[in-house]
């Protein structure tokens, strides 16, 4: 089906004519190819929405973001013109409504759309919540701001802390201590109040941490529930003094230099639910930066300095987790360190041989500027604020028309490639380091950053024939009456020797509660096909569990296990096919 | 308050586009201050004539930046009473958290200017009887709907009032705080208001002009001006009267049928090549210059290819205003058009190459007293006419001083231009502007000259005038007026003064002097009034020497019949 939206989009696009003529060099570059998005608002009842705001940005740039905003008319309707063959995501404005699929995944894995697209968006109302601001008398407390922050989706899963921005809204308490926060995405929220900067706050919450609805600190603070186009009431913040303590340290490694006068900025983040407590900057003063964060009420903390270096690249310390038990903590040392860059190149190889497939004719010439390069940190350990960070700082890539990509902004340490390939025909061959004209260094297991070093040069080498492979994993008629929504990770492990150590041909992927899998881009070859079931870790979302496969030791195990149950899957190129197998296999 | 909510949008709108935009802080500096002999400040909070428990009440520096802490807080006991301690000698506003309530009586207006109430403290002084009386504000709430009566959402309504003239005037009450935003079931409250006659409306003039954009959405359409009770015609509308303490409900507006709003768009070029530009990056937004408009314009990005597209305009005068971000070597005029009853296409708006204003700054008194700050970390702000987008709106151009004292405007045009410092550091000023050694008043750039070599001489100050006025005929000030003193050396070419306002007591203290030969001058002026010569009557006027390290000390003999 997409194979033919996209041959849809180049029919009437591209010159230069597809069916069955891959092998030849495209005629009209690539850059000349525009196209439009355009689409109608609805509500929930159908009737078209007139004055919503309508915003597409085009993801992975680094540069200039590319977003364009357009209002609906009369009759809903909205067009985007002479956009670039980019992958773009999308944000409307109606206020006091949302538009679900916005927040309905973290922006990550947000529906991507591509020109030439007619869309169909319906926006829900809302939800609400209200209540009161009381003081220690029962008095209401006037004009003090009540900020939320969304810690759970609409079916409960908790969300990344990344994505809290997304959902932070605030308002005030008018003169009965009444405060209503409106036009919120189905889910669960945490109110409350403090952490402010105004004047009459500062007076409010001197000797206080933020307090959280009912009556408490982060720690024990009472999830509120709401749903599209519901109003929860009575929602009400009963204001008290928490104790708070000082956080005091010094930075190391940073320098005056730097842009912004050699500011450096500090974040604090609570560790458990991923709420901005603190946000400074300090200055140099006699040679030294010094700190002192006041007011952090007990808990486990996340800190981060971060400094702009020259071209707008950062420098920061390796997050440090603080504990705050009922005392203040002292003589911390954060140390300044400078990140990296990689920079590469895409490429698409052509296989001439293809051309006699059967399978493999039907396929279109794909963007570079539409794929999205990725490195995903090896890490296990993925601590809130390098999730929140990862998000800000955009560090996914979309090519340049010839292929070059740029991706700022890493810490030290091992990266592996996720590519998203928007063309199905794609597979990933090679990604190598050009070192000489003669000599390259293999990245297909990853890549190691040391602190400060820009990798160049980086080549990473599609290749057309990719097959796709569905399938179904079968469980016995006992299993299905324990939990018939069983969910499990297939593998795929490559089962010639010589790619055993291979990540590039290694692929996992989590089935639906239907039991039905899929597996995309994937280079021709042998293959063991293996399963086994999906057991997620409840706090965190699938995104941050790494690929087993990653790891060399639990790779060898994939790979061994696979072989001794000596099942070989044979996959052609540009084969598309659908295969049964029993759990456990 | 336009030109710094015009500010803060357009900051919002660069940071989202560079992604981080830091501004230095200050809030790590510290001036050194004298334990000793502290002073004190007390009195009493009353509501309504009763003791007010439990509030809140902060002083803080006059010469404080607004997000800075109050020097000492407190809370009232069961009688109302406050204390506040160990004042160093200063200018103060005593500040009471009081959202809404106000001032009882004469000097009610001291509650929405945010200051508070002025105080002068000697060394040591004990401050006694600083009272404050508060009513509770007035309240008025309401339901906005459509014709079809659905709610209107985040809509900001227009809550008018007549002045002491009899004049109608916008009424105050906190913006901030989201006061008359509509919320999901269209309901709004304003509160905290003085007791009158208000007058309730929502929509757009037809016949005026102005542009429909709210929440930062440039609107497709616009519903008509409205007042309560939902009639077209303001001979019609009922004028709501609110006595104090008084809740005003169901001040409901339904609107009628909504109107065609228009867009205008084109191209923005290079006037070198004709062509877009290629790697500058530009903002464009229009504002009327004939109505007065009260929330947001539109405003986007250009384009790659140099177009740009804003909508929401009713028929009308506009000006176009088009700015580099980063910062280029290039400015785009500001540029007229008028809609009339259908869309503008097609513009053509060309980007021009503009004169630079470069020099030297250096701080002149470094030895003499302990400066809290770096060369490099003085911001240098200047603003002009041609930084003025319409008649309501004024914007400037900032820059940073270099490490070397160098600091670079690009991107100006000809005409004349006013140069300040912001540092966050109180005394730090400006004391000369010189051109090939010759002070200057202003900067006047001439069409085709850039100016490469100005001089500009910074000063920082610690010493203080302080000193009393005393009433010939023992009176005080008019309730609408205030005594003004500014401080000006009497050095050839000067630009730096020193300004403060008299307490209640007639005490007054001048900050951020240097030690030098000034001239003080006294003068009666309306609260309103603007801060320049032209504006108040000279009371009084003496020269007055003053010693490094030393405090000055006057009194001031005034009649205020003469």
């Amino acid at each position: 089906m997409k194979n033919f939206t996209f041959a849809f989009l180049f029919v009437f696009f591209v010159s230069f004519p597809i069916f069955g003529q891959k092998a030849k060099p495209p005629v009209k570059p690539v850059e000349q190819i525009r196209g439009a998005i355009s689409g109608t608002v609805f509500d929930e009842t159908g009737s078209p929405i007139e004055d919503a705001e309508i915003l597409i940005y085009s993801v992975g740039l680094q540069r200039f973001p590319e977003s364009f905003r357009e209002t609906s008319d009369r009759n809903g309707k909205f067009r985007f013109e002479n956009l670039k063959p980019r992958r773009y995501k999308i944000s409307v404005r109606y206020a006091g409504y949302v538009l679900p699929e916005e927040f309905e995944t973290s922006i990550e894995n947000q529906k991507t759309y591509q020109i030439n697209q007619e869309l169909n968006l319906i926006v829900k109302k809302g939800g609400a919540i209200t209540g009161k601001v009381l003081d220690e008398n029962g008095q209401p407390i006037i004009n003090v701001r009540v900020r939320i922050v969304r810690i759970r989706d609409e079916f409960g899963q908790k969300i990344p802390a990344q994505e809290f921005a997304r959902y932070s809204q605030q308002n005030f308490t008018d003169d009965r201590g009444i405060y209503r926060i409106f036009g919120l995405t189905a889910g669960s929220y945490l109110v409350y109040v403090g952490d402010d900067y105004a004047y009459e706050q500062n007076l409010k919450t001197k000797e206080t941490s933020p307090v959280y609805h009912p009556s408490d600190s982060v720690d024990t603070a009472g999830e509120v529930r709401v749903g599209f186009g519901e109003e929860v009431n009575s929602v009400d913040i009963n204001f008290r003094s928490i104790q708070g303590f000082r956080i005091s340290g010094t930075i190391l490694g940073a320098t005056p230099k730097a842009a912004n006068n050699g500011s450096v900025a500090i974040s604090l983040v609570n560790a458990t639910n991923g709420v901005e407590t603190v946000q400074t900057q300090i200055n140099e003063r006699d040679g030294k930066y010094a700190f002192q964060i006041e007011q952090i009420p007990d808990g486990e903390y996340e800190i981060r300095a971060l400094q702009f270096g020259e071209k707008g690249i950062f420098s920061r310390n390796p997050i440090r987790k603080i504990k705050i038990k009922s005392a203040d903590v002292s003589g911390l040392v954060l140390n300044l360190k400078s990140l990296n860059s990689i920079k590469g190149q895409v490429l698409i190889e052509k296989s001439p041989v293809l051309k006699a497939i059967k399978d493999c004719t039907e396929t279109a010439e794909t963007p570079l500027t539409s794929m999205i390069i990725k490195f995903d940190s090896a890490e296990k350990e993925k601590s809130i604020l390098d999730s929140i960070e990862k998000i800000q700082q955009n560090i996914s890539a979309a090519p340049e028309e010839n292929g070059d990509f740029e991706i700022n902004r890493l810490e030290g340490g091992k990266y592996y490639l996720n590519a998203d390939f928007n063309d199905e025909n794609l597979f990933v061959k090679e990604i190598f380091q050009q070192i000489s004209t003669k000599e390259k260094r293999d990245l297909s297991n990853g890549l190691n950053l040391q602190n400060g070093e820009n990798l160049e040069n980086i080549k990473i080498i599609f290749s057309e024939g990719a097959a796709q492979i569905s399938g179904k994993v079968i469980i016995s008629e006992e299993e299905k009456s324990k939990n018939p929504a069983a969910k499990f990770i297939v593998y795929l492990i490559p089962a010639d020797a010589e790619n055993k150590d291979n990540i590039l041909r290694y692929a996992e992927s989590v089935s639906n509660s239907d039991q039905t899998f899929m597996f995309k881009n994937i280079a021709s070859g042998n293959y063991f096909v293996s399963s086994e079931n999906y057991s997620p870790d409840k706090e965190k979302t699938q995104k941050f569990q790494n690929p087993k496969f990653w790891d060399a030791k639990e790779r060898l195990k994939l790979f061994e296990e696979a072989k001794n149950k000596g099942i070989t899957q044979i996959i052609k190129p540009c084969q598309s096919f659908t295969i049964e197998i029993k759990n456990g296999q | 308050m336009k030109f710094i909510r015009f500010t803060f949008r357009f900051v919002g709108l660069l940071i989202l586009i560079s992604g981080f935009l830091v501004s230095p802080t200050f809030s790590q500096t510290k001036e050194t201050e004298f334990i000793t002999n502290q002073a004190t400040v007390s009195g009493k909070i009353s509501i309504e004539g009763k003791p007010a428990a439990n509030v809140a009440i902060g002083i803080i520096k006059a010469s404080a930046d607004w997000d800075d802490k109050p020097q000492a807080t407190a809370k009232t006991d069961a009688d109302g009473k406050f204390l506040l301690e160990n004042l160093p000698a200063g200018s103060y506003y005593l500040r009471p958290e009081v959202a809404g309530f106000i001032y009882a009586g004469a000097n009610d207006d001291e509650s929405f200017r945010g200051e508070g109430k002025a105080v002068i403290l000697e060394a040591g002084e004990k401050l006694e009887n600083a009272d404050i009386k508060l009513v509770r504000g007035a309240a008025l709430t309401g339901r906005l709907t459509d014709s079809e009566g659905k709610p209107l959402i985040s809509e900001q309504i227009k809550l008018e009032t007549y002045n002491e003239k009899g004049e109608k005037t916008f009424a105050r009450y906190n913006y901030y705080s989201g006061q008359g935003l509509t919320d999901d079931r269209g309901v709004y409250r304003f509160y905290g208001l003085k007791a009158g006659k208000y007058i309730v409306s929502f929509g757009l003039d037809a016949k005026k002009g102005g542009v429909n954009e709210s929440n930062g959405v440039m609107k497709k359409s616009y519903h008509s001006l409205t007042y309560y009770p939902s009639v077209q015609n303001e001979k019609d509308a009922k004028i709501v009267e609110l006595n104090v303490g008084e809740t005003a409900e169901n001040i409901d507006l339904r609107m009628g049928k909504k109107g065609q709003a228009f867009k205008i768009s084109g191209k923005l070029l290079n006037e070198e090549t004709g062509k877009p530009f290629e790697k500058e990056r530009a903002f464009v937004s229009a504002i009327p210059t004939e109505v007065e408009a009260d929330f947001g314009f539109p405003n986007d990005s250009v384009k790659e290819d140099g177009s740009f597209e804003l909508r929401g305009f009713l028929p009308g005068k506009y000006i176009i205003n088009m700015r580099f971000f980063p910062e280029t070597e290039f400015f785009v005029p500001s540029t007229n058009f008028e809609i009339n009853d259908k869309d503008l296409t097609n513009l053509k708006i060309y980007g021009k190459k503009g004169l630079s204003l470069s020099g030297f700054a250096k701080l002149e008194n470094k030895s003499q007293t302990n400066i809290p700050v770096n060369l490099q970390s003085i911001g240098l702000l200047i603003f002009g006419d041609q930084f003025n987008l319409a008649k309501t709106f004024k914007s400037d151009r900032r820059t940073q001083i270099k490490s070397d004292g160098t600091f670079r405007f690009p991107a100006l045009q000809s005409g004349e231009l006013t140069l300040i410092t912001y540092s966050g550091v109180f005394g730090l000023k400006i004391a000369k502007i010189e051109k090939e050694g010759v002070p200057l008043e202003k900067i006047n750039l001439v069409e085709g000259q850039s100016i490469k070599d100005l001089l500009v001489t910074i000063r920082y100050g610690t010493n203080r005038l302080q000193g009393e006025i005393r009433f010939a005929d023992g009176g005080g000030v008019p309730s609408d007026s205030e005594i003004r003193l500014i401080a000006k050396p009497t050095e050839q070419g000067r630009l730096d003064k020193s300004e403060a306002i008299a307490d209640e007591r007639g005490k007054f203290l001048l900050e951020g002097l240097t030690p030098e030969q000034y001239d003080v001058k006294v003068v009666i002026a309306k609260k309103n009034e603007d801060w320049n010569d032209s504006n108040g009557k000279i009371l009084a006027q003496t020269r007055i020497f003053l010693v490094a390290g030393v405090d000055g000390q006057t009194v001031f003999n005034v009649n205020l019949n003469q």
